[in-house]
């Protein structure tokens, strides 16, 4: 199927977009339990990251050359993308499967934006982004723990990378979603899943030619190994550069394989 | 009918299995270097460990939580309801049909695995037939308590309308406590303990740990007594809750 093209600016797609945040914020009202349970989740998750860490260390004080703290720093910042990434457009790239079987992505192909925007960032998940700040309570708590002993540039730099991070895993995200227009039922999502879930832990515990892969051929490291050794000074600013050009590049192919998908779409369904 | 069905959709069974491989690997990664921090567990056992969580879990998963919940959310349950048998029968082979295509599919990535680690010294289970034949006993009791737990939660959906949360919630739960993020040998105290109390690690863990004979005859004994008690406990939970929900039940999403 051949799209019809739509330029429109960027403050057209952020009032989409707020209509869509303040949608998301109305739907959590209905569902209180899911909220309740949501919270309940947060703990957990904090509280089974602190414990299996604690569990991982033993009786060592470094891990990979990591020491506790900057380990909870590495799971915060993970917990910050992969949770966010579910609020604002993973959640909406795994619901693309259903929409493709069930007719309903003519009507995405059909509005006059950008289709790949559009099925990212149709709607908003509250309840995800409540589980979001378990990763910023770790992040804060590495702050107040190491203050003497990082630098505020640092700190700056680092939540710059880890926004530059936040681009790379959505482009991952993009990238796969997109063969699911083409063909369906591919499964392909959960691969991607898994992929990201790797850097939850400093890129370290893989060892030197694992480590390699991951900051070049599929550069993950960039997601949370990269922006925690910027907070903890271990990294010149340089590297967010990088990450910077990985993100635009990554999200150049997620679009042309977005694009080269669609042209493959048949709309069976509908 | 369902191995069928499913075998329809195997290019997505295969990504899965992919995934799964992927994650497992990392947890393998994980433990590989808190063992070799501590020194307290041997890197073998580890890798062992997971190479048997993965080929396991193939085998003992439930996915009632998702099918069954969906079932109820659509009004589809009712379908199941007037049949002349038991809607858990028909669950059963929905399990067991994806299961078994799950097997088939790893198998030779299962293989690869076992190659690997063998190669490399880091394999530690000597193929002892009254082991595998345990094992496959630990199996059958670690799927059939899976699938009554899945199906104890799937019930909640007959009250709660928004499950999304419930669920990710339980399979966080079960993911911890089974075995599979942590393994037991790493666990000590009080928290060891409530591990073994626990249902989950009878789904996972300890079938693996049979398999690996690291196992003393006295815990093992415990370890199938447990599966069992729990499995009766969990049967007759389902019974009291299902006796409870079906009258709640009103088919709206028809």
């Amino acid at each position: 199927m051949k799209q019809r093209e739509y330029s429109r600016g960027i403050k057209y797609y952020w009032n989409v977009w707020r209509h869509v945040f303040k949608g998301g914020l109305k739907r959590s009202y209905l569902y209180k339990t899911d909220i309740f349970v949501r919270i309940l989740r947060t703990l957990l998750v904090v509280g089974i990251q602190i414990g299996l860490l604690n569990i991982l260390f033993g009786k060592s004080e470094v891990y990979a050359g990591w020491n506790k703290s900057e380990t909870y720093l590495v799971i915060g910042i993970w917990n910050v993308l992969n949770y966010l990434g579910w609020s604002v457009f993973s959640t909406n790239l795994l619901y693309l499967e259903s929409k493709v079987l069930e007719g309903k992505f003519d009507f995405i192909l059909l509005k006059p934006l950008s289709s790949s925007w559009y099925a990212s960032f149709s709607d908003f998940f509250i309840t995800n982004f409540i589980t979001a700040l378990s990763g910023v309570i770790l992040i804060i708590y590495y702050i107040i723990v190491e203050w003497g002993n990082i630098q505020l540039l640092d700190i700056l730099v680092g939540i710059l990378a880890i926004c530059v991070a936040l681009l790379i895993w959505y482009a991952i995200y993009l990238f796969f979603a997109s063969f699911t227009i083409s063909n369906p039922r591919n499964g392909i999502l959960s691969i991607a899943k898994e992929l990201l879930g790797l850097t939850k832990y400093p890129m370290d515990v893989f060892g030197s030619s694992l480590g390699f892969v991951f900051y070049t051929v599929i550069p993950i490291a960039f997601l949370t190994t990269v922006p925690a050794n910027m907070i903890r000074g271990e990294f010149s600013y340089g590297f967010v550069l990088v990450g910077l050009g990985i993100s635009v590049l990554l999200i150049v192919i997620a679009n042309l394989f977005w694009k080269w998908n669609i042209k493959k779409y048949a709309s069976a369904s509908s | 009918m369902y191995f069928s069905r499913e075998f329809q959709y195997r290019g997505q069974m295969i990504a899965w299995i992919l995934a799964d491989i992927l994650k497992i690997l990392g947890l393998c990664f994980i433990w590989l270097t808190s063992a070799k921090v501590n020194g307290n567990v041997e890197q073998g056992y580890v890798v062992t460990y997971y190479i048997l969580i993965m080929l396991v879990s193939k085998f003992t998963s439930d996915y009632t939580v998702e099918h069954g919940v969906r079932n109820i959310l659509d009004g589809k349950f009712s379908n199941f309801l007037i049949k002349p048998f038991n809607y858990l029968l028909e669950y059963l082979g929905i399990n067991i049909g994806g299961n078994v295509l799950r097997v088939i599919l790893f198998f030779p990535a299962f293989l690869l695995g076992i190659l690997i680690a063998w190669k490399s010294n880091l394999w530690i289970m000597n193929f002892n037939i009254l082991s595998i034949f345990l094992g496959l006993i630990a199996i059958v009791i670690g799927f059939s308590i899976s699938f009554l737990m899945g199906n104890i939660i799937a019930l909640a959906a007959i009250k709660i309308k928004e499950m999304d949360s419930i669920r990710i919630f339980f399979y966080n739960v079960a993911s911890l406590l089974s075995g599979e993020f942590i393994p037991l040998v790493f666990l000590s105290g009080l928290t060891r303990k409530l591990f073994i109390a626990l249902p989950f690690r009878y789904t996972l863990s300890f079938p693996v740990e049979v398999f690996i004979a690291d196992i003393e005859t006295k815990d093992m004994l415990l370890g199938f007594l447990a599966g069992v008690t729990w499995l009766t406990v969990l049967y007759f939970s389902y019974k009291l809750i299902y006796k409870k929900a079906i009258k709640r039940y009103e088919a709206e999403g028809i």
